[in-house]
C-alpha cells in the first residue's frame, strides 16, 4: 500500500521534474491573469461606483425637486387667498383646474382648503356653504373641516367637511407644526383615499400617501410669533399626494431608471418597514443592508452630495455592494433614501470586462502551458530517442564485435580442416600414387580442387563481410592510380595475355581507399577474367561523359570486350553466390560483384550493368555526390534519379 | 647440436603436414613441438615438463600459431619478447588468420615474419621451403652465450 503510494509520489515528482517549466509558465500565467483581473475589476468597480453615485445623486436631486415642487403647489394656492378677499368654491375649482394637476403633478390626489371654524356658533354658517356636514360632528372649540377640494370626484367628495384635525393625530400634529412655523409641513405616511385604479372592482382605494399642509393667515393680523400665528390662522391649503405616483415620476425622470432601486423612509434614523414611504421594486433592501457592517464613507466627487455612503459586499441574498444612503428635507420632515444598484446596473459591457480578462488570460495561460508542455515533452522524447539510439548503437557495436569474432573463427578454424584434406590428399598422391590407378588419382585431384575452392569461398565471404563492417574512412583517393596498380597486378599474373588497359587519368574521389581498391580489383579482375578468350582483350575504366548528368555526378564505368552476359539475368548479377557462367568456363565464387555493390552502396552510390552475350560487358557506378572532390559541385539528389533514368534508357 | 625448430601448434594434422613439408624440403633440423602456448613457454624457460632443460640450447626459429589453447600465440610472443633470454629469437607467425588486426598485433609484439597457411598444400610446401631457406640458412642470429 505504502509502496504504491511511494511509487505514485515518485511518478508525480518525476512528472513535475520533467514538466516543471510548463507548470511554472502556467502558474506565472494564472498569477498574471488574476492580477490583471483584479486590476480591471477594481477599475470597473470604481467606475461603476462613480456611475452609481452619480445616478443616486441625480435621483435624490430629482426627488428633492419634485417633492419641493409639489409642496410649492400649496404656496400658489395660498397666493389665491392673499389676492382675493374671500375665495369662492368656483374660484378654487378654476385655480386647481388651471394648474393641470393630472398632467403636470401626477400623484396629487386632491388640492383642498381646510377652514378654521371656531366653535359651534360658526359651524352652522360654515355648513351652509357646504354640500354636506362637518364630520365628525359634536361640539368642540375649533373645527378644521375641508371646505374646498378639487378635482371633484367620488374619492374627494368624501373629503368635504371631513375634520382630519379631529380624527387623525398625524394630521393634527402636522397642522399644528404648519400653523406654528408658517411653513409647509407634510405628514408621515398616511393613507390617501383615491379613485380605484382602472380594472379594480372597488370604487375607491386607500393608497399610501402624504398630506402637505400650508397655513393661511388673516392678512391683517401680525404673524411674527407663534402666538400671533395661532391667532391669525384662517385655515390650511392641503394637498393629498399618493407616493406611488410621486416617486414613480422620479424614477421615470431618471436616465438609468430601472437599474437603481430606491426606498424612501419617512424617518431620520431607521429603515424600518413601518416608515417606508416608497419602494421602487417592492423588495425591501435597506433593512438587509443595515444589518451589515457599515464601511467607510465614500471619498470622491459624489461624496459631497451623498451624506452617508456604505460600501457593502454583495450578500448571499443577492443584494448589491453598490448602495448608498442619503437624506433630504421635505416640507419639515427628514427622509432617508436608500439606493441600491439592481443586478442589471452591472450588466453593461464594462461589467463583463473582468470576466473577459480572466477567461482570456486563463486561455492564454493554458495555451502557453500546452505549448511549453509539448516542447518539454518533445525534448524529453528526443532525449529518450537519443538514448535508445545510443543503446541500439551499443548493441550494434556488440553485435559487430561478435560478428568479427565469428568471422575470425571461420577464417581460422574452417580453413584448418581444408588444409588437412588438401595436404593429406597430396601426401596420398605422392606416397601411394603407385598403388592408385588413374581414376583414383583423378578423384584425389578433385578432392584437392574442391578443398582449395572452398578455401577461396571462405576468403571471399570474409572479404564480403569485411566490406560492410567497420567505419568508412573518407580520404582523397586517386582513383586512376589505384586502377593502374590493379591493372598492373592483373597483367603480371598473366603476362602472356597482353591485355590492353585504357585507364582515364586524373580521377579523384573522396572515399575509403581500401574498399575502393577491393571494388576495382573485383571489377577489373572480372573484366580480365571474362576476356580470357579474346585475342585482343581491351579493358577500359573512366567517367562516362554521356551518362554523367550535366557533368555533375560522375558515372564511372568498367567496360570490356569479353564474354558478356545475357541481360535477362542482369538481376542476379549482384547477388552473393550468383554466377552467370559455368565453373568450368570461368572460375569464380560469385561473391565479387556482391562485394562491389556493397562497397558502392556504402559510398552512397549505385551500380548497374549492360551487356550482350559475346559482345562484352559494361559496369556503371556512381559514388555519393557529397563525396565528390569538386567543392563547387552541388550536393543534389539528382545522381540517383539521373542514374536510374539513363539506366532505364540503356536497358530499354 | 643442430639448430632446433620450435613448432607451436595444437592441430595434429597441421603438425603432420608441417613435418612433411620440412622433410620434403630436406630440412632435417630437430623439431620440437609444443601443443599449446603454456607448453611452448615451459620449453623456452625450462619449466614444467622441460624442467632442467639446457637453456643454452634455444631454437633457431619458432613457428608460432596464434590460436592456441591455454596461452594464445600473441601472449607467448609478448612473454618471449619481455624476457632477455628469448628476446631476440626469430619468431614466424604461422596461422590461418588473415585478419588485419592479427597481422598488426603480430608485428606489434615483435614477430619477425607472418605467414598465412595456404589451403593448397603445394603452396604450403613452397612457403615452408622459403621459410627454412631464409631462417635456417641465410639468416644470421646473434650468437647465444654458452653455445659452442
Amino acid at each position: 500500500m505504502s509502496g504504491s503510494a511511494w511509487r505514485f509520489a515518485r511518478a508525480v515528482a518525476e512528472h513535475l521534474g520533467r514538466a516543471g517549466a510548463a507548470y511554472g509558465v502556467l502558474m506565472v500565467g494564472v498569477a498574471l491573469t488574476l492580477l490583471a483581473t483584479r486590476y480591471v475589476s477594481g477599475n470597473v468597480e470604481a467606475q461603476e461606483r462613480v456611475r452609481f453615485d452619480e445616478a443616486a445623486s441625480a435621483a435624490r436631486d430629482a426627488m428633492d425637486r419634485r417633492v419641493d415642487s409639489y409642496v410649492d403647489l400649496t404656496f400658489g394656492a395660498r397666493g389665491l387667498f392673499a389676492a382675493s378677499e374671500a375665495v369662492e368654491r368656483a374660484e378654487w375649482r378654476g385655480y386647481v383646474e388651471s394648474i393641470d394637476l393630472e398632467g403636470r403633478y401626477g400623484g396629487v390626489q386632491a388640492m383642498g382648503y381646510v377652514s378654521r371654524v371656531s366653535g359651534p356658533e360658526e359651524l352652522d354658517a360654515f355648513e351652509d356653504g357646504l354640500p354636506g356636514v362637518v364630520r365628525p360632528g359634536g361640539e368642540r372649540a375649533e373645527y378644521y373641516p375641508i371646505e374646498y377640494v378639487e378635482p371633484m370626484n367620488a374619492a374627494n367628495e368624501s373629503l368635504l367637511g371631513y375634520d382630519a384635525y379631529r380624527e387623525e393625530p398625524e394630521h393634527r400634529v402636522t397642522m399644528d407644526r404648519a400653523r406654528d412655523t408658517g411653513e409647509p409641513q407634510t405628514t408621515g405616511r398616511v393613507f390617501v383615499l383615491s379613485e380605484a385604479p382602472p380594472g379594480s372592482l372597488a370604487d375607491l382605494a386607500l393608497e399610501p400617501g402624504l398630506v402637505a399642509y400650508l397655513p393661511v393667515y388673516r392678512q391683517d393680523e401680525p404673524q411674527g410669533t407663534v402666538a400671533e400665528r395661532r391667532r391669525a390662522l384662517e385655515g390650511f391649503v392641503v394637498c393629498y399626494i399618493t407616493v406611488e405616483e410621486l416617486f414613480r415620476g422620479v424614477q421615470e425622470g431618471q436616465p438609468s431608471a430601472p437599474s437603481i432601486d430606491f426606498e424612501v423612509y419617512d424617518d431620520e434614523e431607521s429603515f424600518s418597514p413601518a416608515h417606508l414611504l416608497y419602494d421602487g421594486d417592492g423588495v425591501l433592501r435597506a433593512g438587509d443592508a443595515q444589518e451589515m457592517p457599515v464601511g467607510n464613507p465614500l471619498v470622491g466627487a459624489a461624496a459631497g452630495a451623498i451624506r452617508g455612503v456604505t460600501g457593502l459586499p454583495v450578500g448571499e441574498d443577492g443584494s448589491s455592494d453598490l448602495n448608498a444612503l442619503d437624506s433630504f428635507g421635505a416640507a419639515g420632515r427628514e427622509w432617508n433614501v436608500y439606493f441600491e444598484a439592481l443586478p442589471e446596473f452591472q450588466m453593461g459591457e464594462e461589467g463583463r470586462l473582468p470576466l473577459f480578462v480572466f477567461l482570456s488570460g486563463l486561455g492564454v495561460s493554458l495555451l502557453l502551458f500546452g505549448t511549453t508542455y509539448v516542447l518539454v515533452r518533445n525534448r524529453v522524447r528526443a532525449e529518450r530517442a537519443s538514448r535508445e539510439l545510443e543503446d541500439a548503437n551499443r548493441e550494434l557495436e556488440a553485435t559487430n564485435r561478435e560478428l568479427e569474432a565469428f568471422s575470425y573463427s571461420v577464417s581460422h578454424d574452417l580453413r584448418a580442416p581444408l588444409r588437412s584434406i588438401d595436404g593429406f590428399s597430396q601426401i596420398l598422391l605422392e606416397d601411394y600414387g603407385d598403388e592408385l590407378d588413374e581414376e583414383g588419382k583423378e578423384h584425389l585431384g578433385r578432392v584437392r580442387a574442391s578443398s582449395q575452392r572452398m578455401g577461396r569461398l571462405i576468403d571471399d565471404l570474409l572479404g564480403l563481410s569485411r566490406v560492410t563492417r567497420g567505419s568508412l574512412r573518407r580520404e582523397k583517393v586517386d582513383f586512376s592510380s589505384i586502377a593502374r596498380e590493379v591493372a598492373e597486378t592483373l597483367r603480371d599474373s598473366r603476362p602472356e595475355r597482353g591485355v590492353e588497359f585504357l585507364i582515364e587519368d586524373g580521377l579523384e574521389i573522396w572515399g575509403d581507399a581500401r574498399l575502393i581498391r577491393v571494388a576495382l580489383e573485383n571489377l577489373l579482375g572480372n573484366a580480365f577474367k571474362f576476356t580470357a578468350k579474346r585475342s585482343r582483350a581491351r579493358i577500359e575504366f573512366g567517367v562516362d561523359p554521356e551518362l554523367t548528368w550535366r557533368g555533375r555526378v560522375p558515372v564511372y564505368y568498367v567496360r570490356d570486350n569479353g564474354a558478356g552476359f545475357d541481360m535477362a539475368y542482369a538481376g542476379k548479377l549482384f547477388g552473393a553466390f550468383q554466377r552467370l557462367h559455368a565453373q568450368s568456363e570461368f572460375d569464380g565464387t560469385g561473391i565479387g560483384l556482391a562485394t562491389v555493390q556493397r562497397i558502392v552502396h556504402r559510398h552512397g552510390g549505385r551500380i548497374w550493368a549492360e551487356s550482350e552475350v559475346e559482345e562484352g560487358a559494361a559496369f556503371f557506378f556512381t559514388l555519393r555526390p557529397g563525396l565528390q572532390l569538386d567543392p563547387s559541385a552541388p550536393r543534389g539528389a539528382k545522381d540517383a534519379r539521373g542514374g536510374a533514368k539513363s539506366e532505364k534508357a540503356r536497358a530499354g | 647440436m643442430g639448430k632446433t625448430i620450435l613448432l607451436v601448434e595444437d592441430n595434429a594434422d597441421d603438425e603432420a603436414l608441417t613435418r612433411r613439408a620440412l622433410k620434403k624440403n630436406n630440412i632435417g633440423n630437430e623439431l620440437v613441438v609444443a601443443r599449446d602456448g603454456a607448453e611452448a613457454l615451459d620449453y623456452l624457460f625450462g619449466a614444467g615438463e622441460y624442467e632442467g632443460r639446457d637453456l643454452a640450447v634455444m631454437p633457431q626459429v619458432i613457428l608460432l600459431d596464434l590460436k592456441l589453447p591455454k596461452v594464445d600465440g600473441l601472449e607467448v610472443l609478448r612473454r618471449m619478447r619481455a624476457d632477455k633470454r628469448t628476446r631476440l629469437l626469430p619468431v614466424v607467425i604461422l596461422t590461418s588468420s588473415k585478419e588485419q588486426q592479427d597481422l598488426v598485433d603480430g608485428y606489434g609484439y615483435g614477430a619477425n615474419s607472418y605467414i598465412r597457411k595456404p589451403v593448397d598444400f603445394a603452396q604450403f610446401l613452397e612457403a615452408v621451403r622459403q621459410l627454412g631457406l631464409y631462417w635456417l640458412v641465410l639468416n644470421e642470429t646473434p650468437r647465444h652465450q654458452g653455445e659452442g
